[in-house]
C-alpha cells in the first residue's frame, strides 16, 4: 500500500501505477479538488495542515477494513499538504481489484471513512474571510 | 511530571505555537489538560504517543499529548 504525503503536486499516473496489477480488471479513483465556491461564498485557496504519525496509523487501518470487507488488490493514498489553489488536487486514492465492485465499493468506504477519521484540517480563505472547515467558536 | 503537547489547526492559531513542554500534576487527563490550557474539551479528540485515547486517558510523564479539533478531510 502506499500512502504518501506531499507538498508538491499530486501525480496521479503514479498513484494509478502503482495499484495496477495484470491481476486486477478494475481500477477506481477519487480525485478530491479544491472547488471555487463553497456555501456562496468564493473560495481563493484552501491551506491543509496533517498530523502525519497519526495520519498514517489511522489511513493502514481504514484499509485494513476496506480489505476485510472487499476483495482489494492494492491501494494508494496520496495527500496534499500546504496551500492550495482553486483547481488543485488535495487527495487522490486509488483501488485496484479483479472486479470492478469490490473496486468501486472499496473505493467508497475509503473516502468516506477518511473524511471522518483521518486527522486533516483545512483552512478555507474565501471572499467572506477566514475559516478552519468544521471549527466553531467553542472555545 | 513533563508532558510534550501538540496543536493543530485553529487549536494551534489560538495558542500560538504548535507544541509545546509543559509540567502537569500527576491524575491529569486530556480532558482535564484541555481544559486547563484551552478552557474547554469540546469537539475535541485526543492522542497520546500518535494513538486516540479515551479523554479521561491517565497521563504519564514523557507522554506526548495531542489535542484534535474537529477534522475535515478530503
Amino acid at each position: 500500500m502506499l500512502i504518501k504525503l506531499t507538498s508538491d503536486v499530486i501525480d496521479v499516473s503514479e498513484a494509478l501505477a502503482y495499484v495496477r496489477d495484470p491481476s486486477c480488471g478494475a481500477v477506481s479513483m477519487f480525485e478530491g479538488n479544491i472547488r471555487d465556491e463553497n456555501q456562496g461564498e468564493l473560495v481563493l485557496n484552501l491551506e491543509y495542515e496533517v498530523y502525519e504519525q497519526l495520519f498514517t496509523k489511522e489511513v493502514e487501518r481504514i484499509a485494513a477494513e476496506a480489505n476485510e470487507k472487499w476483495r482489494v488488490h492494492e491501494m494508494a493514498i496520496v495527500q496534499r499538504v500546504g496551500l492550495l489553489q482553486v483547481g488543485d488536487t488535495g487527495i487522490v486514492i486509488c483501488v485496484s481489484s479483479a472486479h470492478r465492485r469490490d473496486a468501486l465499493e472499496g473505493l467508497s468506504y475509503m473516502i468516506e471513512e477518511f473524511k471522518k477519521r483521518a486527522p486533516v484540517w483545512k483552512k478555507e480563505r474565501t471572499d467572506g474571510g477566514d475559516k478552519w472547515i468544521n471549527w466553531g467558536p467553542q472555545i | 511530571m513533563k508532558i510534550r503537547v501538540l496543536y493543530f489547526a485553529a487549536i494551534r492559531e489560538q495558542m500560538g505555537q504548535a507544541e509545546a513542554t509543559i509540567e502537569v500534576a500527576p491524575g491529569e487527563t486530556p480532558s482535564s489538560m484541555a481544559k486547563q490550557l484551552m478552557g474547554s474539551d469540546a469537539t475535541l479528540l485526543f492522542a497520546v504517543n500518535d494513538e486516540l485515547v479515551a479523554k479521561d486517558y491517565a497521563l504519564a510523564d514523557g507522554d506526548q499529548l495531542a489535542f484534535i479539533p474537529p477534522m475535515a478531510g478530503g
